[in-house]
């Protein structure tokens, strides 16, 4: 049973949950040209410097959903002991 | 073959509803289906697990109602023999609440969103919503549930398909018999059950702010303590009832929304109502774009009975397995949780020494992207950190965790030593 379990624990985690994850492979990325006579030469934007401080730029969050095409329904609170039809709900029941 | 019976209930579960216990024992295909796929030790006719916390969460619904009642376990047995005799304490204390309410909603309003943000484990969605990200909108209104479904509707539209939908036969089929990702269903099941688990226990948030609620209503404390508690036993001590839109709108006394990916709609009749909808709220923020719109769809107010009867030790077992420094970081565990197999949350859903095993890792991948986002402004090198941090020893990682001079300097060292 414990062979099982670490042999699960291996197989479904450590490379999805315990490596660190490879970069992820990109296809090259190619500047689209917008107008051919806009002056083709691009200016390297300089790197901010890394290091412990919020960033300039706002970036996602990782807390942020990441699916922004979809919705879920609404959650509810049901009381019938509470619900504005409780007290027929209970006369009901009495 | 079912083997025993094993709820385990205080004084025979005199508050729990036959039909109730009934529906723990066997639970219907499609639920069993879901569960099955994120609780330990569930298969053929074994229940043991969701019976286990069941009994647990059952248990502590019935110690804190016979606490605000003032009275031991078995007095309130003597007193109150059956679920029904509880009804009219419950209501009445409940419509005194409303009553104490009515000339404070907006201050009680500002004030259920900063208690839950308050606690350290929404601090990051504290910093999201001073930062504007996330937008909480909790008023103590009636609930909103037009965008809500019931089990019913959705039986009834199986027969009942448009004009337009009979267009495509193969959106009909779809319609009908939607092919729902099992792996995706357990993943939501786990999330919405741990954030109800979750959100029953911030009920007793009120206790925190017991000073500024009593200068409103001495009494309100404890007629806030009644009505949670008394509340919570209805999860149990109400029958089975086919939820129907109308009989929905009628019973609700909170709903939770989430509007956009930017925003939170709660709305609760009372104080302590209102923080339980923005808790939920939040973790269905947190955990929704774990599915399709197909799954999101086919989840329906009915599925609410068995997370709340069984969600508050779930939450605990999680909770358990996190050091209290730790609590900042539940957002992300939970979110990266759900980013791996369903058998993953059943390890950790079990607890013990099989989480024992998982949980560190998840809480030390949870400190890394805390700093990866907190602390690394380019994009291109937070793969390469990441690496480096992953292969750090634990008081390292928390020195960089911790911010300020030193773990700027010791981030720096990392950086300096990318290859």
């Amino acid at each position: 049973m414990k062979d099982n379990f670490d042999d699960l624990v291996n197989n479904l985690l450590s490379k999805t949950l315990f490596e660190a994850p490879a970069a992820p492979v990109e296809e090259p990325q190619v500047e689209p040209q917008v107008e051919p006579q806009v002056e083709p030469e691009v200016q390297p934007v300089p790197k901010p410097t890394p290091g412990p401080q919020r960033p300039v730029v706002p970036k996602r969050h990782p807390l942020q959903p990441t699916r922004p095409d979809v919705k879920p329904r609404p959650q509810a609170t049901d009381k019938p002991t509470l619900g504005p039809d409780a007290r027929a709900f209970i006369k009901a029941r009495e | 073959m079912k083997l025993k019976e094993a709820l385990d209930l205080p004084f025979g579960g005199k508050y729990m509803h036959p039909d109730k216990q009934r529906y723990v024992e066997n639970l219907p295909s499609h639920e069993k289906d879901v569960v099955t796929g994120m609780y330990p030790n569930l298969d053929g006719e074994n229940m043991t697990y969701l019976e286990l916390i069941t009994s647990a969460t059952y248990k502590s619904s019935v110690e804190r109602l016979a606490k605000y009642l003032g009275l031991s376990l078995e007095a309130m047995h003597k007193k109150h023999p059956s679920f029904s005799s509880l009804y009219n304490i419950i209501l009445t204390n409940y419509l005194g609440t409303v009553q104490a309410e009515a000339n404070y909603k907006q201050e009680l309003q500002v004030l259920a969103v900063e208690t839950v943000l308050d606690l350290p484990e929404f601090k990051i969605i504290k910093e999201m919503v001073a930062a504007g990200m996330l937008k909480i909108d909790a008023r103590l209104d009636v609930p909103d549930l037009r965008n809500a479904v019931t089990e019913n509707e959705l039986k009834s539209k199986n027969g009942k398909l448009s004009t337009s939908e009979k267009d495509t036969q193969q959106l009909a089929t779809e319609f009908v018999k939607p092919q729902l990702d099992p792996e995706i269903l357990a993943k939501r099941s786990f999330a919405k059950t741990f954030a109800q688990g979750n959100a029953v226990n911030k009920f007793y948030l009120f206790h925190l702010v017991e000073d500024r609620l009593k200068q409103i209503n001495p009494q309100l404390p404890k007629m806030y303590g009644i009505v949670c508690a008394g509340t919570t036993m209805s999860y149990y001590g109400m029958p089975m009832i086919e939820m129907s839109k109308s009989f929905a709108n009628s019973a609700a006394v909170g709903s939770a929304e989430v509007i956009n990916d930017g925003e939170i709609k709660a709305r609760g009749a009372n104080f302590p109502i209102l923080v339980h909808e923005i808790v939920k709220g939040i973790y269905n923020w947190l955990t929704y774009d774990v599915a399709t719109q197909k799954e999101l769809d086919r989840e329906t107010l009915d599925q609410e009975v068995l997370e709340l009867m069984s969600g508050q030790e779930l939450y605990n077992i999680f909770l358990k397995q996190i050091k209290v420094k730790d609590q900042p970081l539940i957002p992300f565990i939970v979110k990266d949780l759900l980013q791996h197999p369903a058998e993953v949350i059943k390890k950790v859903n079990a607890g013990k020494e099989e989480a024992g095993k998982i949980m560190p890792l998840l809480v030390r991948r949870a400190k890394i992207t805390y700093i990866l986002y907190k602390f690394v402004d380019d994009d291109d090198l937070v793969p390469q950190i990441r690496e480096k941090l992953m292969k750090m020893p634990e008081n390292e990682i928390d020195v960089i965790y911790a911010g300020g001079e030193q773990a700027e300097d010791a981030l720096q060292d990392v950086i300096n030593n990318l290859q």
